[in-house]
């Protein structure tokens, strides 16, 4: 049974968007399995009473705690846009308020759960939010197709050397802190 | 007779409807050939986006208007990468020395080889100001680039350009250097090759993962403080 399960997923942490879907029977059944296991179905008649209650709650308190990470994220946003602005430095708001969450979990010694479960719930689709910037190609055919070479150069040649060089920066560094360790 | 096509297409929902579903379709696709790199959710819905906007005739501008809360959202999950970057700490602390040399080393010479080497080809400074910040993830690098005075949507397509390439020959250009240490494997792939070269990481194994995610975090951040100043000393 899905459901019956969903309370463990949410407390382990993972990825939990509560559903109210209406059964068979016409209750309404709270469940809260969806990007993680994709195994959406309706329940069958009258298996499924066990553990709802306490499910009900689980979820209610996840959702609260998300929306209260959510208000965070977007409060950040602002403040760190703010803060940018008044150094007038090229920064971007949004890593000074990534910096301040960073400062916020410092402070508790912890991450709040809101938090990690509103980032385990966006971070699979991260890059959907990057999809509107690339679609910018389309504006700007003009401009590649003047730079294509200086453009290829930099991403093939550039990124070569950048991959190589600070892998055998890393592996020489690191493996000499390790011996000194063991020293 | 009512233009139903005009309707829909000036309808405030039609930019994120097709937006979302190139994505999801392109995210399905790519789950189907077993996650290739070259098949990349972004590159695909970016190429059916393309083709949509053209077909229906529709300015960027216009799209762009549509879909603006998803770009702004890229700030919000910069922010939300303080819960990664927060899980990491112990490894960061751990090996903290190490990790900023390799980390300053990496980060000059992303910065440095994007703007240099177009330089010997001979470029315009928005030339530079574009490609500076092309290892950082996306999200920071786009917005580094609208401030230096670059073209942001040429910047989003040379930084998945960067990843992809990272994350498709990353792994053997490591394997000619003779780098076979995974925590320097890792913290390469992803301070090169943001958030595609730290998924392939992962791929290697956790422990390249995890320092993948170190190299991607602690590189957007340094890059948002090392661009300005490569791209007015470097570009001129």
């Amino acid at each position: 049974m899905e459901f019956t399960a969903s309370s463990q997923t949410g407390r382990t942490g993972r990825a939990v968007i509560a559903n109210s879907v209406r059964s068979h029977d016409n209750r309404l059944v709270q469940h809260s399995d969806y990007s993680v296991n994709r195994r959406l179905r309706l329940p069958s008649i009258g298996t499924q009473q066990a553990d709802n209650g306490s499910d009900l709650t689980a979820a209610r308190e996840d959702g609260s705690k998300t929306i209260e990470a959510f208000i965070l994220v977007l409060a950040l946003g602002i403040a760190g846009d703010a803060i940018s602005n008044v150094l007038n430095a090229p920064v971007p708001g949004a890593a000074i308020g990534m910096l301040l969450l960073v400062a916020i979990f410092a402070f508790y010694e912890r991450v709040y759960d809101g938090s990690a479960r509103l980032f385990e719930i966006a971070s699979p689709h991260f890059t959907l939010f990057f999809v509107p910037a690339a679609t910018g190609i389309v504006a700007s055919t003009d401009l590649l197709a003047q730079v294509w070479l200086q453009v290829t150069v930099a991403i093939v040649a550039g990124t070569s050397l950048t991959i190589a060089i600070t892998g055998a920066i890393a592996q020489y560094l690191l493996r000499a802190a390790s011996r000194e360790k063991k020293q | 007779m009512t233009d139903w096509l005009a309707l829909i297409q000036d309808h405030a929902f039609f930019g994120i409807l097709v937006t979302i579903a190139s994505y999801g379709g392109a995210t399905l696709l790519w789950k189907r050939f077993g996650s290739p790199a070259l098949l990349h959710p972004v590159l695909v819905a970016t190429t059916i986006l393309a083709a949509l906007l053209m077909t229906l005739d529709m300015r960027y501008e216009d799209y762009m208007a549509q879909v603006s809360i998803l770009h702004e959202a890229l700030a919000l999950v910069i922010v939300l990468l303080a819960v990664p970057l927060w899980r990491q700490m112990p490894l960061i602390v751990r090996a903290h020395s190490p990790i900023a040399w390799s980390l300053v080393a990496g980060s000059t010479l992303a910065i440095g080889s994007a703007i240099l080497l177009p330089r010997v080809l001979q470029s315009a400074d928005w030339v530079y100001a574009t490609l500076a910040p092309k290892s950082a993830t996306a999200a920071i690098a786009v917005q580094i680039a609208e401030q230096l005075g670059g073209m942001p949507g040429l910047t989003a397509v040379v930084v998945i350009s960067t990843g992809l390439f990272g994350a498709v020959f990353g792994p053997g250009l490591l394997r000619v250097m003779r780098v076979e240490d995974d925590r320097a494997k890792g913290f390469a792939l992803g301070l090169a090759s943001h958030a595609l070269g730290t998924a392939r990481a992962f791929q290697i194994s956790d422990v390249a993962g995890a320092f993948a995610s170190v190299g991607m975090i602690l590189n957007a951040l340094l890059t948002v403080a090392l661009a300005p100043l490569a791209v007015a000393l470097l570009a001129n």
